[in-house]
């Protein structure tokens, strides 16, 4: 379990994140939603250790992990996607799968220099497990293209696998379907749940695509002005007068 | 047998090769800005230099020592400046290769010369003791291979300059056969003009004097073969490290750091390793350069030197190894190639070098090497019939 207990982010005298808690289970989908500069990215950024909380907590099963240092967090376990896509653009798709298996396969760097044995084997099975995760999300044909050269939707896909080959127990997205069309939409979210059912990760996931979140996770949270204002399932959190205040404006009072 | 200055411009070139792929470790595949790599290099020097003529040391123990020193001086400096970005570092490395420069021109004079310098330095001809049987043979063999690449050389540029003027020109006035009639006007100057141009070649590549005296008792050719033997291990080292995970993860630095810091890659960590590596062959060079150079002093690793590292990277292409390659040889020998235009020299150097980046912004090579490059245009041609 990914617990987030009490987190506050303090940026000079602005309070991005205030007092927010939630937790992210195996096996489950999450939604973290908001609206516009709810602070939603930020509490993304708190958990993984980019901004670390000024405050609060944030435990991996039952581990303290807020004071780790981004590397760290995301050595144990958590894979993220960017909000505004960063894959690596220069380099080729597999190079960018490949980066993300450094932990699951190391040879030393004099190893690597010399191209010794064991580096050989090393990188035959690193470009055999990253094949076997590009063609799972269908990227195999692309392999050797340039990432930056793929088109907007494949892209996506490749942040996902990138993160996904961390071999993650727990998956952050960052607005996985901004700028996708609705049936590209779907055979994403298809992809998540499938991803989610084999591995048994957990997916926290902030969206701004209402539809999306009611469909796929289980349990939200709402924020606004970086606090929580309402939490439950999507069937709850759809009829709070406090969500469709938040994201609707308030209703006027009849006479 | 070639002769001296053109000796010492080929093996300069051979140097240079290994400090412009150092550089460009830092530069082009891992993204940092670093202005003060000739600190590295007069570290090498320096550390080889003093080993072998003030303490008496072998070669080898010079280079090593060499190598040991940057690294431990790249640690000292990379720790602190590699959390720096852009500029920062820039101006860091900067004042970091100042300081050298300047610690060197006031340590003990007997020792490390002084802003003199040394010129007591043995050259890496004196190591090299080869039966004098040899030499002859070998010295000539060499003459042939640097007389091939040279006549290689002047063809493709021959080969290139056709194709710019053709260019250039048929923007003025469309025709078609601007190209050939460039060639044959090169060709008619080449005949015109024969006699001159075999006399300068022939004086440069002394092929007749493989084996007189004189040629016999220099070992010339072991220097170019040791140079050379040193320069392919650090390219086969490099190509090495960056076909690695080590090297995909400095590049992915490079490409993005937030995005490799959340892969579970510890920034700090990869660049400081890339920076040892890198600064490690720079003091290897610097090794070379100091049983090179008839005199090393403080001035020549000046913040010019870092500059001209720096030309070299970026004209061969920041992030290719063949361009550092071809960078390297370019900006140590066009400027002696233009030496018959006499005071115009720097003016047509300087002008040429604006015109590469602007025609090619990237470098000679961009960021490929030069065999996808071959791939490449191969497989283009295979996928247009006819063309």
């Amino acid at each position: 379990m990914l617990e987030i207990d009490n987190i506050s982010v303090v940026f000079g005298g602005l309070t991005a994140v205030r007092e927010l808690s939630f937790n992210v289970y195996p096996r489950k989908i999450v939604g973290l939603i908001g609206p516009n500069g709810a602070g939603k990215s930020t509490a993304f950024n708190a958990i993984l250790g980019v901004f670390p909380p000024t405050s609060g907590e944030v435990r991996l099963e039952g581990r303290r992990i807020d004071r780790l240092s981004t590397h760290e967090i995301s050595r144990l376990g958590i894979g993220r996607t960017f909000q505004n896509i960063r894959l690596f653009k220069g380099m080729s798709v597999l190079d960018n799968v490949r980066v993300a298996l450094n932990r699951q396969f190391r040879y030393s760097f004099i190893e690597g220099l010399l191209r010794l044995p064991r580096c050989v084997k090393m990188e035959r099975e690193i470009e055999s497990r990253a094949m076997e995760i590009l063609s799972y999300f269908g990227l195999a044909e692309v392999a050797q293209k340039q990432a930056g050269a793929l088109p907007y939707g494949l892209q996506k896909y490749l942040e996902i696998a990138r993160a996904y080959a961390l071999h993650p127990k727990y998956l952050l997205l960052d607005e996985p379907a901004a700028g996708l069309n609705d049936s590209e939409t779907e055979a994403l979210t298809g992809k998540i749940r499938q991803l989610m059912n084999e591995t048994g990760c957990g997916v926290l996931l902030i969206e701004h695509d209402m539809g999306l979140v009611m469909e796929i996770c289980e349990y939200i949270t709402v924020i606004e002005y970086g606090a929580k204002i309402s939490e439950g399932s999507p069937e709850h959190v759809r009829h709070d007068p406090k969500v469709i205040e938040a994201y609707l404006g308030k209703q006027e009072e009849q006479a | 047998m070639i002769d001296g200055y053109w000796e010492l411009l080929i093996l300069l070139s051979l140097v240079n090769v290994i400090f412009a792929v150092s550089l460009n470790l830092v530069l082009g595949f891992n993204g940092q800005f670093s202005l003060g790599h000739a600190g590295f290099l007069a570290i090498g020097a320096y550390a080889s230099g003093v080993a072998t003529a003030s303490y008496d040391l072998p070669l080898w123990a010079g280079m090593l020592l060499a190598l040991l020193v940057s690294g431990v001086a790249s640690v000292i400096i990379g720790y602190p400046c590699l959390r720096l970005r852009g500029d920062y570092l820039a101006i860091a490395t900067l004042g970091f290769a100042e300081i050298i420069r300047i610690v060197l021109t006031t340590l003990p004079r007997d020792i490390f010369g002084g802003p003199t310098g040394m010129d007591n330095i043995n050259n890496i001809k004196d190591y090299l003791s080869f039966p004098e049987s040899f030499n002859g043979p070998g010295n000539l063999i060499f003459t042939v291979i640097f007389a091939m690449l040279l006549l290689g050389l002047l063809g493709f540029s021959a080969w290139t300059l056709s194709r710019l003027l053709a260019a250039l020109l048929s923007r003025l006035l469309p025709w078609k056969h601007w190209r050939w009639l460039v060639l044959g006007l090169l060709a008619a100057l080449l005949v015109w003009r024969f006699e001159k141009a075999s006399n300068f070649f022939l004086g440069k590549f002394m092929f007749s004097q493989a084996f007189s005296p004189k040629a016999i008792a220099s070992n010339q050719w072991a220097a170019f073969a040791a140079c050379g033997l040193i320069v392919l291990l650090c390219l086969w080292l490099t190509r090495n490290y960056l076909a690695s995970m080590h090297g995909r993860m400095a590049i992915a630095i490079r490409e993005d750091e937030v995005a490799a810091n959340n892969l579970g890659i510890d920034i700090a960590w990869m660049k400081l390793q890339n920076f040892i590596f890198a600064s490690m062959l720079a003091g290897l060079a610097g090794a070379l350069t100091a049983h090179t150079l008839p005199l090393i002093r403080p001035l020549g690793f000046g913040f010019f030197k870092s500059v001209e590292v720096l030309l070299m990277v970026v004209l061969g292409g920041m992030g290719s190894l063949t361009g550092s390659v071809f960078g390297a040889i370019t900006i140590t020998v066009l400027p002696e190639l233009l030496r018959f235009l006499e005071q115009w020299r720097m003016v047509i150097y300087s002008l040429s070098l604006v015109l590469l980046m602007l025609f090619r912004p990237g470098g000679l090579m961009g960021t490929q090497e030069i065999g996808n490059l071959i791939r490449l245009r191969l497989f283009k041609a295979q996928e247009r019939p006819g063309a």
